[in-house]
């Protein structure tokens, strides 16, 4: 494990963070590469890993009856499976749409880390947090439906 | 050159205005009020005769009169009708249309009745009321045919208000007590006198045939004198300087609220007002469905169709309706028609039935300094001059053959319609659809078919759209226009030009965007941003895959199935992918809260508000600036728009109740 340093100059969540600390973070990733087509991870999986889009295209899927509706796709600089973080499986199935590099955590570890320093882990929560309102208000949007339901013939 | 004459002469002017016009309207008593009605004689005149106003009071009585003076022949204020109905009448059938048994569909228009008519009694008010239509009727880029082959055929007999009423306040409006410019002749009762006043060589035409003398100096001076007095004994007053900016500062205003919980939103200020020109129209059919009939009537802003369009009501609510119907009337309408709407005349307080009165209003409204507020302020727009000569609008659909029907998805298609006097149409303008019987939709155009033909790309949604929608190549359709402004193409040229389109937003840009991708357009980049609400909704799908040679495409769609290669999720999460140049050309169009969210992303980003434009949609329902309908705060959208700079409708679009 432990990727370069200058690999997480693009996630915005360790932005902010002093050199020392990102050197502790970098340890703790390793860069992992996804062929397009391919599954980062299926819903219902149970959830250790956290990973942060470097390059490439992730949509996220739901199973609604036998049939997987997309629901997002992430880009570059975003974070995907933070069910990682959370003590509950993957919520969602994660496909690679256009060849990824990914850091990769061990969702335990980087919570380990950002509980012995809480100024990272308050960095980071506090990026995770304005990313995770950012969907919310993206998701709301969704909801609202604005582009009309589709009249049935 | 005022002249004189007695009292006892007065049927000269009756035999004057007999002679010179087909029908000599005038005031009388009927029903308890005084309305203007067609004179057989003088006899009819309300002769001591005055109205007692209150708000929400009008009792007719006898003129106080002082000793040895005769009772006055025009002694009353108003009444609660004025010269508007006889100009603009409150229902008036436009076309019929009748379906052939080939299945073409022929309209004609129903011939104007006007009369030549004389309308004596006018009122100073009423004067200045009849030119504010004039401003809007027929001053604009499309003149309402109708009103002005009767307005041609109008003699306007105005007279001095010499006594005015309680509700009165012309003087600040500027519309009285002197009657103002458009009268032909001015009419002023002095006792056993009258002056009277040509202002036009046809008022002169009618003076030629009285028997008049000379006005001494004394009796001009008594004239003068009593409207310096009118002038000063009105006891209502708006300060219409600068009331526009204020009112517009001030929307969040309680009295708003206050005032809502009294006003019964029953539209009798709207019916009464001499100004209010908001008309719907009204489409029946015979029972066999062969022929029909498209009639235009008044309509308030009150009622509840006002601004409705395809299910969305923009003012839902009294405090909305009332709030539009001020601020309109005092503010938008100086944006649009460089004047006031208010002539002053206080029948909408008269005839309001809970007494709501706008001069008090306004002033509890604009007494305190505008409280800070959330809203970026609404910025004016300067009233477009008057148009010397506009094209005579007849509001009458051309039949037209559509010629083909393509199925965009499962409830949009685009009609490709043979319309060669259309031809002009420019991206971001509309026509208006139609189908006997049915009603009009305003249609944005699509794009031109390589044939020539007008492409309308249109999703069933109400029950002339879903006919629309519906409709077999070589049907036949009712079109006029086109109308609105277009994009600014224009502004394109060595810039970065970023579309964002949502829905069928893509449909009024598809002509833009073709025009963009030409190389003469010298586009330097050129950027689609295109969201839909799942792959199958998305039109142009064919298309929009060809235009990838030319422009980076980005599609997005709030759901997808697993093949779908593209982007899932909101527009705005695009607007990370690309570069965002202050200098660039953004033109977004989609649902309201989709082009929001989008300009507040640009403008968040550092692009100047100037530099983006969006497509609005109220409720067009002329297309051609006359029926009031597609309001939005200072702007009418069918001729301001529907292409705006943001900077324009920001502050409205982030409200509710426009």
């Amino acid at each position: 494990m432990s990727v370069d340093v200058a690999l997480l100059e693009g996630i915005p969540a360790f932005h902010g963070t002093n050199p020392t600390t990102r050197a502790a973070v970098a340890r703790l990733a390793e860069r992992v590469e996804a062929k397009a087509g391919s599954v980062l991870f299926h819903e219902g999986d149970p959830a250790t890993e956290v990973y942060f889009l470097l390059s490439g295209r992730i949509s996220l899927g739901m199973r609604v009856a036998q049939r997987e509706l997309l629901v997002l796709t992430l880009h570059a600089g975003e974070m995907t499976g933070w069910s990682g973080l959370l003590p509950h499986g993957r919520v969602a199935t994660a496909r690679v749409l256009d060849d990824a590099a990914l850091l990769r955590f061990d969702g335990q570890a980087l919570l380990d880390a950002c509980e012995a320093d809480h100024e990272l882990g308050y960095r980071v929560m506090r990026h995770l947090f304005g990313d995770l309102a950012r969907r919310l208000h993206d998701t709301r949007l969704q909801l609202m439906d604005v582009f009309g339901p589709a009249r049935k013939a | 050159m005022i002249r004189a004459f007695e009292r006892a002469r007065l049927p000269e002017l009756y035999a004057a205005l007999s002679a010179a016009c087909d029908r000599v309207i005038g005031p009388t008593a009927r029903d308890g009020a005084i309305v203007l009605a067609e004179l057989a004689s003088l006899d009819e005149l309300p002769v001591g005769l005055r109205d007692q106003q209150a708000p929400g009071r009008y009792r007719l009585g006898e003129a106080k009169r002082a000793e040895g003076e005769p009772p006055p022949v025009f002694g009353y204020v108003n009444g609660p009708r004025s010269a508007k109905e006889w100009l603009f009448p409150s229902q008036e059938k436009l076309y019929t249309a009748e379906r052939r048994p080939d299945g073409r569909i022929g309209f004609s228009a129903v011939p104007t009745h006007a009369p030549s008519t004389a309308l004596l009694g006018v009122r100073a008010c009423d004067v200045a009321s009849v030119r504010k239509q004039d401003r809007i009727l027929l001053e604009g880029q499309h003149a309402d045919a109708r009103y002005a082959a009767r307005r041609e055929r109008a003699l306007l007999v105005a007279v001095s208000c010499l006594e005015p009423g309680e509700l009165c306040f012309c003087a600040s409006t500027g519309s009285g007590p002197k009657p103002g410019e458009g009268a032909d002749l001015v009419l002023s009762e002095l006792g056993e006198r009258f002056l009277i006043e040509a202002r036009t060589p046809e008022g002169e035409a009618v003076l030629s045939r009285l028997t008049t003398r000379e006005a001494s100096e004394e009796e001009t001076a008594e004239l003068e004198r009593g409207l310096a007095l009118a002038e000063a004994s009105m006891g209502r007053s708006i300060d219409i300087a600068g009331l526009p900016e204020k009112l517009y500062a001030r929307l969040d205003h309680p009295r708003w609220a206050e005032v809502a919980e009294r006003c019964l939103s029953c539209g009798n200020c709207t019916s009464v007002c001499p100004t209010c020109f908001c008309t719907d129209v009204v489409d029946e059919s015979d029972l066999d469905a062969t022929t029909s009939a498209r009639t235009r009537e008044w309509l308030s802003c009150f009622s509840a169709d006002h601004g409705k369009v395809h299910g969305f009501d923009p003012r839902p609510h009294t405090l909305d309706r009332y709030r539009q119907w001020l601020t309109h009337k005092l503010g938008g309408w100086v944006a649009q028609f460089g004047e006031t709407g208010c002539t002053g005349c206080g029948r909408c307080i008269a005839w309001c039935p809970v007494g709501i009165d706008i001069t008090e209003e306004v002033k509890a409204i604009v007494a305190e300094p505008a409280p800070a507020s959330r809203h970026a302020p609404l910025p004016m727009q300067v009233a477009p001059p008057p148009v010397a000569q506009p094209a005579l609008e007849q509001l009458l659909p051309r039949e037209a053959r559509v010629v083909e029907v393509v199925r965009e998805t499962d409830d949009v298609v685009t009609l490709v319609v043979d319309d060669p006097e259309g031809a002009g149409i420019e991206p971001g303008q509309f026509q208006m659809l139609s189908l006997p019987g049915l009603g009009e939709s305003a249609i944005s155009c699509s794009g031109r078919a390589p044939g020539g033909e007008l492409l309308h790309t249109v999703r069933g949604v109400g029950p002339t759209s879903r006919a629309i929608e519906a409709l077999a190549a070589g049907a036949s359709i009712g079109v006029r226009g086109p109308y609105g402004k277009r994009w600014p193409i224009e502004l394109a040229r060595g810039r970065v030009v970023t579309v964002v389109a949502g829905g069928l937003g893509i449909a009024p840009l598809r002509g833009a965007i073709r025009a963009l991708m030409v190389p003469a357009a010298g586009v330097h980049e050129l950027r689609l941003l295109l969201g839909a609400r799942s792959p199958e909704d998305l039109p142009f799908a064919e298309e929009i895959e060809a235009w990838r040679e030319h422009a980076r495409v980005e599609l997005t769609v709030d759901r997808a199935g697993p093949d779908w290669p593209h982007h899932v999720g909101v527009v705005t999460r695009l607007l990370p992918l690309i570069t965002l140049p202050p200098e660039g050309l953004y033109l977004s169009c989609g649902p309201e809260v989709m082009m929001r969210f989008v300009a507040n992303g640009l403008v968040a980003a550092g692009v100047p508000r100037e530099h983006v434009y969006v497509s609005t949609e109220r409720h067009m329902k002329c297309g051609a600036g006359l029926c009031g309908r597609c309001q939005h705060g200072p702007s009418i959208i069918c001729r301001d728009g529907p292409v705006f700079s943001y900077d324009r409708v920001e502050a409205l679009m982030a409200r509710e109740g426009f």
